[in-house]
């Protein structure tokens, strides 16, 4: 009970941000990367731009401290604005890239990596993340935080600024996109199953 | 209470099928497993730490870069000038 006495809340560190502490800045950085990271990393699928994306969050932080509001919770801010940067670098990087993306991954469809050179492991993170690389931008926003954040419909309509009827039709196509690219249905897991042994 | 300091809606509620859990248990451990980037922090303080500088310099009253500024752009303009003069004449 007296650790967590000490441990500073994120208002605390908000207020000493806003008085230009770095150390302050880095406690915050501490605390909530894996949230920033891991979210820029599901909407982007690029963990470059995920690094670079987490980096640019708390700059804004450190820049625009004196807009945030300390009796708030830190966290929809940092949602908000880390959806929003993922948003811009995805359709950015959408416009040039995705022409070629779409090509590799058709050839590279039918092929079947062998055990001998890529774990399993590494085989399922890959399926994974392919999957939800391939939901459209917004349902991956609305899935990635229903399911990865665990944040509700309510709080998702918060931080994303939109209606919570717009949240549920997203979350509902982009669920059933997601089943279906994981093919979550067992006949079709033991298919993929059978295949690969 | 703990929830209510945890998260930052009142709204908790989440109905969840069979399957919604599977997705999450599945979502949630592939990005445990996602590697966190290394080095992030000392980059961040070292940029906060730069912006924080600029923006000292940049202040009302410590702004030693605008006469120089100022000195450089007025002899670019002198000699572009000259030149412009010296080939009307030629």
């Amino acid at each position: 009970m007296t650790n967590t006495a000490a441990i500073p809340s994120d208002h605390d560190l908000i207020l000493e941000v806003q008085g230009g502490s770095l150390d302050a800045l880095g406690m915050i950085y501490d605390r909530h990367r894996r949230l920033v990271y891991r979210t820029g990393l599901a909407i982007c699928n690029d963990p470059e731009a995920a690094a670079d994306l987490l980096q640019d969050v708390f700059l804004r932080l450190h820049r625009f401290a004196a807009r945030v509001d300390p009796n708030r919770p830190l966290e929809p801010w940092l949602y908000r604005v880390t959806a929003n940067q993922a948003y811009t670098w995805v359709k950015r990087h959408h416009r040039w890239t995705q022409p070629l993306e779409d090509i590799a991954e058709w050839l590279s469809s039918g092929v079947k990596y062998s055990p001998q050179f890529i774990s399993e492991q590494d085989d399922e993170s890959r399926r994974i993340q392919s999957a939800i690389a391939r939901l459209s931008l917004p349902q991956r926003v609305v899935v990635v935080m229903y399911y990865i954040n665990d944040l509700s419909l309510n709080e998702i309509s918060e931080v994303l600024e939109i209606p919570e009827g717009t949240v549920k039709s997203r979350l509902h196509y982009g669920r059933n996109a997601l089943k279906n690219h994981l093919r979550l249905d067992g006949a079709a897991n033991r298919e993929i199953q059978y295949e690969f042994t | 209470m703990v929830l209510q300091t945890e998260r930052f809606s009142t709204s908790l509620l989440k109905i969840m099928d069979h399957q919604d859990f599977e997705l999450k248990h599945i979502l949630q451990d592939w990005a445990e497993q996602q590697p966190l980037p290394v080095g992030g922090k000392s980059q961040l303080l070292k940029s906060a730490a730069g912006f924080k500088e600029n923006r000292r310099k940049r202040s009302p009253g410590n702004s030693p870069s605008q006469p120089s500024d100022l000195i450089s752009w007025a002899m670019v303009y002198c000699v572009d000038r000259r030149i412009s003069m010296a080939r009307i004449v030629t």
